[in-house]
């Protein structure tokens, strides 16, 4: 017996356990399939009702499917209703299921009853496939005409639904939706103006005839602003927010780039601006969204300060929702109007601090897009005191961006490269490699020679605060192994408050080479810091000149390493570090490394942006920075010897992703041949029919489509899909070895051209050869076809018919007959003349048709010819 | 325009849900966990807005239920929390003064209300009496149809 929805609730709540729950589910689905099965009338929109309960609770219910049909078809209003809020709820879009209810679907648009009416279209505007959409289109235009209100709303807004899935539909409705708009009732309006939101945005072509609604929309827009309230429509002291936030939308698009239409709507738009109330979040989304419009129209200036204003103001307001939207609204202004967003920098940094997350985000990305020269500097202040609350991942996409923004505004080296350490000391362990490899280019240019034994000296004080930055490891380790006679030498702090005033203490060689082993020491040392450290005592074996003893040893040290790369370094720079070794030698050897000018390092930058889309594959070092087990990383043998090479990091970074980069030279290789062979006359159609032909396969396909682009009258469906790639190589070649003008070698004089002949088509015993030879005009090139029948019927009415690209001209001549004898006993010759202005440069294509009667039956044959000789 | 709307309670149930763009049941029920672990963990100090994927969620908490819709990136979203208060009104005049166990019990019905205020994830009708006058007519047709069923 089936039991109610609500027992069946009431049952699966009273479920202590889930298995419990499984089994009531269970059993009550059993109950509900073999009524199904009974074909029982009385009770289905019960169950269906149960199964829909059962649906929510995540268990499988598509057996429901068909039933929910049933439900639609029946004449009851009861069993309607269920039966469209299961169709909704358990059919998706892409089900077979759904277009058997077109039918329903029809005849429920149709009913007399407005509400089965309401049903149906809610159902199509739900959830529709296009086909269901286009046959009943017709149908729902009549009811947007409807005498009914309640029809007519709900159909508008299944047009919108037909919008999105059918676009060719939307010129039928045009003119009907504009004329909602002349409707008193304001569930009409809304829907109308939702409406013509979306032929605005996505159906451009129309925009023309929507603008001339626009001075309508303005006088209702006033109607709401202006006039007493309606008790009905109010929400908050507002009249109907969401019909005037929806017609602010409507102008915002309309007027963009329309000079007409922007004035119309100046003056409301001021009205909105100052009369609204943003007092509660009714009042403050339609002044958000005035602000949007006004954003988007090219008006006056005083309205946009007046937007700016408002932003100004929401930026102030203690509710985070306001303050979370003016953000964002920010950082489309700034786009527009720099200066205006400078004004309320303050607050923007202040919200950089804000205890909400989402409003820190926002904060951040509009405190990046105010950086300017005259900002930079306390604006990236603000950055590092911020990167130091952000979490992992912000951390590597903040440092990439600070380090870009850096680099753009820097006003001197100095403070970069100090900005650059800061950095690194705050996020060294999650900042890409580019950061600390421009670091180390900075450090050791020639440039930074003024200020480089500050920063080798807070390089060294940092590396011992803190050593498990890696990024901050490497440079350190490098500076000290280049520069690392500047350490003995006292420094002046930098000019930066980070640290202390007191200025640096000069450091003694043992402390150096302490600070060295300890950190090599470190548990968590990655292989690449390991191996820097001991490049660095190779090094400093020319700079520390008493410590010679103890570098021999710390270097020997490494002999036993488990790392293949470390090992063998370190038996050949125990080699070097033999006195018997000739110091000249080492002493170049070890000289000071030149390090990239700013040129350089710009095209890097600009190279490196390029290979940026892998970007987890760190190349260098192993992506997974963040683990601290480092060590059985084998992938860090060959990058560990970094500090010798530093110039070739990059390059063979580089190298590592040149299968990347490689094919997309290759690509942007074949793009400008096909340059080539597009300055033709037909560039125009080829590039349209490159975009129907193209089929992802890169730059040769391009090519191919554009060779058989060339056949322009025939529909080119038929054409590139068919090609085999051999023929596209062979293709190519040939464009190579008989194309361009300037590479090919010189044509063979013409009397002693002699072509292959060709088959250009063979099909059900039915073959058409073509010889050709070089006619008398320039260009010409005569063709003479054969047709053979080698089938066992005989063919009559044989008619051939040709198409060539618009570069070529052809004309056939009489053919010598029309009837072919079965097992090729006879032929048909016919002579073809073809004009091809571009000869040389692309090859003749041929598109031809063939018709006859074979066996009593039409047969219709077409067909592309491309074994056309290169040269004519 | 709206690209789905939630109904989930604080321990994660769904209690209502409606997709108004095409979305396999699977995905539905992946999304579905994503969002709510997302937007059950955040703070209630904070705003009501959340970046996720391509989209935006606007959330608000009422007693035990969260309501959550998710908009495009250009829409706006203080006008998709008045939507979200809307229907809430609405289901409020219905049940008179609604809590979640009537939402549990009278599922269906909420999603009758829902269909008369949001299609095609647009809103549909602005004012709450007529949502409300219609909802009521069409359940006196359903009453007709019960009781004709039980006479004949």
């Amino acid at each position: 017996m089936s039991i109610k929805l609500r027992e069946l609730i009431r049952n699966v709540r009273a479920c202590k356990t889930a298995s419990e729950e499984r089994a009531v589910i269970a059993k009550e689905c059993a109950l509900i399939r073999t009524s199904f099965k009974d074909e029982d009338n009385t009770f289905r929109h019960r169950n269906v009702a149960k199964l829909l309960f059962i649906h929510m609770l995540g268990y499988p219910s598509h057996f429901g499917q068909m039933e929910c049909l049933k439900l639609i078809a029946s004449p009851r209003f009861l069993d309607k209703r269920i039966g469209y809020l299961g169709l909704s709820l358990l059919v998706e879009e892409s089900a077979e299921v759904l277009t058997l209810v077109t039918n329903s679907l029809s005849l429920d648009l149709s009913h007399r009853n407005p509400y089965v009416q309401g049903l149906a279209l809610a159902a199509l505007g739900n959830i529709s496939n296009p086909e269901m959409l286009r046959d009943l289109a017709s149908v729902v235009l009549k009811l947007l005409s409807n005498t009914n209100v309640y029809v007519r709303k709900k159909a508008a807004l299944c047009a919108a639904q037909l919008f999105k899935k059918v676009p060719d539909m939307v010129e039928d409705f045009v003119p009907v939706v504009i004329s909602l708009l002349q409707d008193r009732n304001h569930a009409v309006l809304l829907t109308a103006t939702t409406l013509m939101i979306d032929i605005a945005r996505d159906h451009p072509q129309f925009l023309k005839k929507v603008r001339k609604a626009v001075p309508q929309l303005v006088k209702i827009l006033k109607n709401l602003v202006l006039s007493g309230y309606t008790q009905e429509y109010v929400v908050s002291d507002v009249n109907d927010p969401f019909l005037q936030v929806k017609i602010l939308r409507l102008l915002g698009f309309l007027g963009k780039g329309h000079a007409g239409a922007t004035e119309q709507m100046n003056d409301i738009l001021a009205q909105v601006a100052s009369n609204t109330e943003g007092a509660k979040n009714a009042g403050n989304s339609i002044l958000l969204e005035c602000v949007r419009t006004i954003m988007m129209i090219d008006c006056e200036d005083g309205l946009r300060v007046l937007a700016v204003n408002i932003l100004g103001r929401f930026l102030g307001n203690q509710v985070n929702n306001i303050r979370y939207v003016a953000l964002e609204m920010l950082g489309q202004v700034v786009h527009v109007d720099k200066t205006a967003v400078q004004r309320h920098r303050g607050i923007i940094v202040e919200c950089l601090r804000d205890p909400d997350v989402s409003i820190r985000v926002r904060a951040v990305d509009l405190v990046f897009m105010l950086i300017s020269h005259d900002t930079v500097e306390p604006l990236c202040k603000e950055i590092l005191n911020y990167l130091v609350v952000a979490s992992p991942e912000q951390k590597k996409e903040l440092c990439t961006r600070l380090a870009e923004a850096a680099w753009r505004f820097s006003p001197s080296k100095r403070w970069h490269t100090n900005l650059l350490v800061s950095m690194l000391c705050i996020a060294g362990k999650n900042a890409r490699d580019e950061i600390w490899q421009t670091t180390i280019s900075l450090v050791g240019q020639p440039e930074s020679e003024s200020f480089r034994p500050q920063i080798v000296h807070r390089l060294y004080a940092s590396l011992a605060e803190d050593a498990s930055q890696f990024g901050l490891v490497y440079t350190a380790v490098w500076a000290i192994g280049e520069f690392g006679n500047l350490l003995a030498e006292p420094a002046p702090s930098d000019h930066d408050d980070t640290s202390s005033s007191a200025p640096y203490p000069p450091r003694s060689e043992d402390e150096v080479l302490d600070l060295l082993e300890k950190t090599r020491l470190r548990h968590d040392a990655t292989l690449t810091a390991k191996g820097l450290i001991l490049s660095a005592f190779l090094k400093l074996s020319t700079r520390f000149p008493s410590s010679q003893a103890r570098l021999t040893e710390l270097v020997k040290s490494y002999e036993d390493s488990m790392a293949m790369e470390l090992q063998a370094r370190s038996c050949e720079y125990l080699q070097i570090l033999t006195a018997s070794f000739d110091p000249t030698v080492k002493d170049e050897w070890l000289a000071q490394m030149p390090c990239p000018t700013d040129e350089e390092m710009a095209e890097r930058r600009v190279k490196a942006a390029e290979v940026m889309s892998d970007e987890d594959e760190d190349g260098l070092l192993d992506s997974d920075d963040d683990d601290d087990d480092d060590d059985d990383d084998d992938d860090d043998d060959d990058d560990d010897d970094d500090d010798e090479d530093d110039d070739d990091d990059t390059p063979r970074r580089r190298k590592k992703k040149g299968s990347s980069g490689a094919s997309g030279a290759g690509s942007s290789n074949l793009l400008d041949l096909d340059d080539i062979f597009s300055g033709g006359g037909s560039s125009q159609p080829t590039q349209q029919q490159q975009q129907q032909q193209q089929q992802g396969g890169g730059g040769e396909i391009d090519l191919l489509a554009d060779i058989f682009g060339g056949g322009a009258p025939a529909p080119a469906a038929t054409a590139a899909p068919q090609a085999p790639m051999a023929a596209a190589g062979t293709d190519l070649l040939d464009v190579f070895g008989g194309g361009g003008p300037a590479a090919a070698p010189p044509p063979p004089p013409a009397g002693s051209e002699s072509f292959p002949t060709l088959k250009a088509f063979e099909k059900n015993g039915i073959t058409v050869n073509m010889d050709f030879a070089r006619g008398s005009q320039d260009k010409q090139v005569l063709i003479n076809a054969t047709y053979t029948n080698s089938g066992s019927e005989e063919v009559t009415n044989f008619k051939f018919q040709s198409a060539v690209p618009k570069y070529a001209t052809i004309k056939l001549e009489a053919a010598s007959g029309s009837s072919l004898p079965a097992f090729g006993i006879g032929d048909i010759q016919q002579r073809i003349s073809v004009v091809n202005s571009m000869q040389g440069t692309k090859p003749i294509v041929m598109k031809i048709r063939i018709t006859y009667s074979a066996g009593g039956a039409q047969v219709v044959e077409q067909a592309t010819v491309n074994g056309f000789p290169p040269q004519l | 325009m709206i690209n789905f709307i939630l109904l989930i309670s604080r321990q994660g149930k769904t209690r209502l849900k409606k997709w108004f763009v095409p979305c396999p049941e699977r995905d539905q029920f992946r999304t579905i966990k994503e969002v709510s672990s997302l937007i059950l963990n955040r703070s209630p100090k904070v705003c009501n807005f959340l970046e996720w994927r391509d989209y935006k969620l606007c959330y608000k908490r009422y007693a035990s239920l969260f309501f959550i819709a998710c908009i495009e990136q250009n829409d706006n979203e203080l006008l998709a929390l008045e939507m979200v208060h809307h229907f809430v009104e609405c289901l409020d005049r219905y049940f008179g003064n609604v809590c979640e166990l009537d939402l549990i019990f009278n599922f269906h019905k909420a999603y009758y209300i829902l269909d008369e205020i949001l299609i095609s994830g647009e809103l549909q009708e602005s004012s709450k009496r007529a949502v409300l006058h219609h909802i009521s007519e069409q359940d006196a047709m359903m009453q007709e149809n019960e009781q004709a069923k039980r006479k004949g």
